[in-house]
């Protein structure tokens, strides 16, 4: 070690080294955040992360954000009829719904962020989100 | 204690000598990772029916645009592209329909002659397994409503419609200019118009000033610009349930059309009765599930999935080759997934999925009566 970065060290005080090692901190994270996999998916994009809320979009109205905090039943009304919703914590699911092919209830649980069960003949689309969607459209 | 030029004294014991010059890039990196862990979707969402299904606009970035300008703008194309394009109901295709089984000349309606030109196009690429003029085979499977039902056609009645069936080289075209050369034609875009829909309402967009955006109709979609500094982020919805199959990053153009055994359908003694009907068979496609086509034309990407759907679960990669498709991906009835060498690198499977790589192959497919 050379004379003067003796000196140097001679001369730091401990916060010189708190700043530093909270520099490396941030450069590191900053790293971590960019070039991870799934670097956008950050708080409830994380995988494993569950859905916090149900999304309901029905066309000609604005969309309803619902916590799925607590187990209850919504009535949905739309042109061909009421579409019956089921909630649990961390769930949600089509119970019932106008249309003979059983489609937006054969989507089962919507159980993770992104999944989506549809009611054409309500106009209707359920879909589980966490604190920020993941997909910016679904293709189905 | 004597003070070093430029340090920020706090405390005797605290002196900031190289602090002060790091704290500028710190506050910077603490600011980056601050917006980045902002709270609340970077985009807008719109939804609305039209076209006889869902639709749903994304627009980037939120809080910027007249949301309720650019739906009552789409609204309004939509429904003119609706009435002009419906296969059952009146409007300019129903009104050529009934021109074209007359055999006398006419003019062709505006709103349909540009798919009567890509029909004839993509029926020709296809080998005539894309054939928009079996309208009257469609219609007798019960598909000409807007809940499709049974009771299928018996077999007398299909054999019949399977007797020098019509296709769109029936219509002899000079300009604009049409004459039917078959009694029983009977046009039915419903494998070609979404695509078109689909880029004429971006193409409004962009006339909105608007630079991102999906427009996803009834799941299909495709994109304008790309937001900068990330992609478009697509969830494929799994054919047989509720769950994300798949994860698709697209960027600016491209587009994304699934035709499935799932969209359209009835059950009818215990069989499920889908709306993509074989021409060589007459019968709704089998061995496939659903087939997703990515490409950056709207309405190839619509009608390449309904041909792959029809050509089967042997075909499907020589008819992709054929339509100049090179991105696909198909779900067999089993789950299982095959895609082409170009789509895998697009996907990102959310589900534990071993997908088959199915490289274009140059035999040529088993051909349409």
């Amino acid at each position: 070690m050379t004379a003067s970065a003796v000196a140097v060290l001679r001369r730091w005080r401990w916060g010189d080294a708190l700043v530093l090692a909270l520099a490396g901190v941030l450069v590191a994270s900053s790293f971590a955040l960019v070039y991870a996999p799934g670097w956008y998916r950050m708080g409830s994009f994380a995988p494993g992360a569950g859905p916090t809320h149900l999304v309901i979009t029905q066309a000609g109205a604005a969309s309803q954000m619902v916590p799925l905090t607590a187990s209850r039943r919504l009535q949905v009304s739309g042109v061909a009829g009421i579409t019956e919703i089921e909630i649990e914590p961390g769930r949600a699911r089509c119970l019932r719904s106008p249309g003979r092919q059983g489609i937006c209830e054969g989507a089962g649980w919507l159980e993770r962020p992104g999944d989506i069960a549809v009611s054409l003949p309500n106009r209707l689309v359920l879909q589980v989100q966490g604190a920020n969607p993941i997909f910016d459209s679904m293709h189905y | 204690m004597k003070r070093a030029p430029g340090a920020i004294r706090i405390h005797p014991r605290f002196s900031w000598r190289i602090g002060h010059r790091l704290l500028p890039p710190l506050l910077l990196l603490l600011a980056l990772g601050l917006s980045a862990c902002q709270s609340g979707p970077d985009t807008d969402r719109l939804s609305f029916y039209a076209f006889g299904t869902l639709v749903d606009i994304t627009l980037y970035p939120a809080g910027v645009h007249d949301l309720v300008r650019i739906e009552s703008e789409l609204s309004a194309d939509l429904a003119i592209m609706h009435e002009s394009w419906h296969a059952w109901e009146p409007g300019s295709l129903g009104r050529t329909n009934q021109l074209l089984v007359t055999g006398a000349e006419f003019s062709a309606p505006p709103s349909v002659l540009p798919l009567i030109e890509r029909g004839q196009e993509l029926e020709r690429l296809s080998d005539g397994l894309f054939n928009p003029a079996l309208g009257r085979l469609i219609a007798a499977w019960g598909f000409h409503q807007n809940e499709p039902q049974g009771p299928p056609p018996d077999a007398q009645t299909l054999q019949a419609l399977l007797v020098n069936p019509p296709s769109l080289r029936d219509i002899e075209r000079d300009g604009v200019r049409l004459r039917g050369q078959h009694p029983e034609l009977q046009l039915d875009f419903g494998g070609l118009a979404k695509g078109f829909a689909v880029a004429r309402s971006l193409d409004r967009l962009r006339d909105l000033g608007v630079q991102y955006a999906i427009v996803n109709a009834g799941g299909d979609l495709m994109t304008l610009g790309q937001p900068p500094g990330r992609p478009w982020r697509i969830g494929v919805r799994d054919p047989r349930g509720s769950g994300v199959l798949a994860q698709i990053e697209l960027s600016a153009g491209e587009a994304l059309f699934t035709s499935g055994d799932y969209e359209r359908g009835y059950d009818w003694e215990d069989q499920r009765i889908h709306h993509v009907i074989d021409p060589r068979s007459g019968r709704p496609s089998e061995g496939l599930l659903a087939v997703t086509v990515l490409h950056p034309d709207a309405a190839l990407a619509d009608a390449a999935a309904t041909t792959l759907m029809i050509a089967g679960p042997e075909a499907w990669p020589a008819l992709a080759q054929q339509l100049g498709v090179e991105q696909v991906l198909v779900v067999l009835p089993d789950g299982a997934v095959e895609l082409t060498p170009a789509m895998e690198s697009r996907v990102t499977f959310q589900q534990e999925r071993i997908p088959r790589l199915r490289a274009p192959e140059a035999e040529p497919p088993p051909h349409a009566p």
